[in-house]
């Protein structure tokens, strides 16, 4: 990888080497000032001896935006860039804030550096389930804690589902999904996909739907209204749409305020936990997350199921969201749900 | 393709500057435009060199603009390229002057060694 080799001349030799030699399975990359270095691999962790200075951190920063602050100031501004390979560097330090939002970054203080990588043969166990009669997918919303795999799943399914002729658009803003470089996917999205990046969601799937006739958008971490309202708006036009969105469980989507506007938008939720990649639950959500926001959903202080929610794949003992990071208690509350629809559910296991 | 926002190696590399150009390429993995500016201003430098009939005022105001460029956003940016640009003219206006002055001094001297020719001829 592009950024595994840049970096290895940017880092202390000692790290350097440690990347070097996990280049096949590292995921992430923290870099603290003055902490040892982190190296978070699929088989493990690994901790420098030696902490990093903090004119190092500046070096390695300064060097990876190219020393071209002016380019990065906007995506800074938002806490993270993204490097040309669709490795995103998130940074955290000093921001500078003016009483209504934030201007700049000051001060760089510890950088997170997540390592894009296509993962062929990851969506083959959602595949089957996400495809209707006609061959296109339901709108489909997956769903899980940072850093267990989203990205790479909507961007094999952008992939799958553009070899399998349909026409594909990713709203790629924060440049993971396609990396493109001067325009150009870096990574394989396959050969019918077009890609609107480095802009909002809310701003380019307007923008996708008039100029590209899109069967398929694909956008990643939903994460406010106007995205909501964007993508409702695609469906509204007959456009399917996958996406992603930060939740531990379906029970914390459905609290999320910002998403409200998604009631009604997606047919299924694929949930991930447990480990990265690994497909905790699929779930028909349309309706079960219109009964929570109406109040008719059982469990959690709201009234009885009017309606049972149906699963494509069952649980084993309670909610999935329970498999990655989420609240307990949200977990509960969903096992509760499905314990109200009769369960039957399959598990998949990836 | 759009060009806007490019890092500063590729601003350089195409700005159709051969100067420039050098400092863009120089630019790469631990190199900085300042650390690429210092490399390729020595060589050009040396008596003939691209920037060779360049006084120390001016280098100076080339070596603090490499010293800051891509360093901060992008207002603290076009604070600086204005700045030096301010500078740069204040420069031309100066060798301008210079130059008529010059030319008129040689066209004085050679005035009167044209007479004082003609004189030692005749």
């Amino acid at each position: 990888m592009e950024s595994i080799a840049r970096l290895r001349g940017l880092l202390p030799a000692e790290v350097g080497e440690a990347l070097a030699a996990r280049a096949g399975d590292v995921r992430e990359l923290r870099l603290r000032a003055g902490r040892p270095v982190q190296l978070r691999c699929a088989s493990g962790e690994w901790l420098s001896r030696a902490p990093l200075k903090a004119d190092e951190l500046d070096r390695i920063l300064d060097a990876l935006m190219d020393y071209s602050w002016y380019a990065r100031e906007a995506e800074l501004r938002e806490g993270f860039f993204t490097l040309s390979d669709g490795c995103r560097v998130g940074v955290c330090g000093r921001l500078v804030w003016d009483g209504e939002r934030v201007t700049g970054m000051a001060e760089a203080g510890s950088l997170c550096l997540r390592f894009a990588r296509a993962v062929p043969g990851c969506a083959d166990v959602v595949w089957p389930r996400l495809l209707d009669r006609d061959g296109l997918p339901f709108s489909t919303l997956i769903l899980s804690p940072p850093g267990l795999g989203k990205t790479t799943l909507l961007r094999e399914l952008a992939r799958r589902l553009s070899e399998e002729g349909r026409n594909v658009c990713i709203a790629d803003e924060r440049h993971e999904l396609a990396a493109c470089h001067r325009g150009v996917p870096t990574l394989d999205v396959g050969p019918r996909t077009d890609v609107m990046d480095g802009c909002p969601k809310a701003a380019a799937i307007p923008r996708m739907l008039r100029a590209a006739a899109p069967e398929v958008i694909i956008a990643d971490e939903i994460g406010g209204a106007a995205d909501a309202a964007a993508l409702a708006e695609a469906v509204r036009c007959g456009v399917r749409v996958i996406a992603s969105a930060h939740a531990g469980g379906f029970r914390q989507l459905y609290r999320r305020e910002g998403l409200a506007g998604l009631d009604g938008v997606f047919e299924l939720g694929a949930l991930l936990g447990g480990a990265p990649g690994h497909i905790a639950e699929i779930r028909k959500i349309g309706e079960e997350w219109h009964a929570f926001r109406t109040g008719n959903l059982r469990g959690g202080g709201v009234r009885a199921v009017r309606k049972r929610p149906v699963r494509l794949c069952p649980a084993q003992g309670g909610d999935a969201g329970g498999a990655g990071r989420g609240d307990q208690g949200a977990a509960d509350a969903d096992a509760q749900a499905a314990g109200a629809g009769g369960g039957g559910a399959v598990r998949l296991g990836v | 393709m759009l060009k806007l926002l490019e890092p500063v190696a590729a601003a350089l590399s195409g700005s159709g500057c051969d100067i420039l150009a050098a400092v863009g390429r120089a630019m790469g993995p631990g190199e900085a435009a300042a650390s690429a500016w210092g490399k390729v201003s020595q060589g050009a430098g040396r008596r003939g060199g691209a920037i060779d009939a360049l006084d120390a005022a001016d280098r100076r105001t080339l070596d603090q603009l490499f010293s800051q460029l891509g360093e901060t956003g992008r207002e603290r940016q076009e604070l600086l390229l204005s700045a030096v640009l301010n500078t740069l003219e204040r420069s031309l206006d100066q060798a301008r002057t210079n130059a008529r002055s010059a030319e008129r001094l040689y066209l004085s001297l050679g005035l009167l060694l044209g007479l004082m020719l003609a004189l030692i001829v005749i």
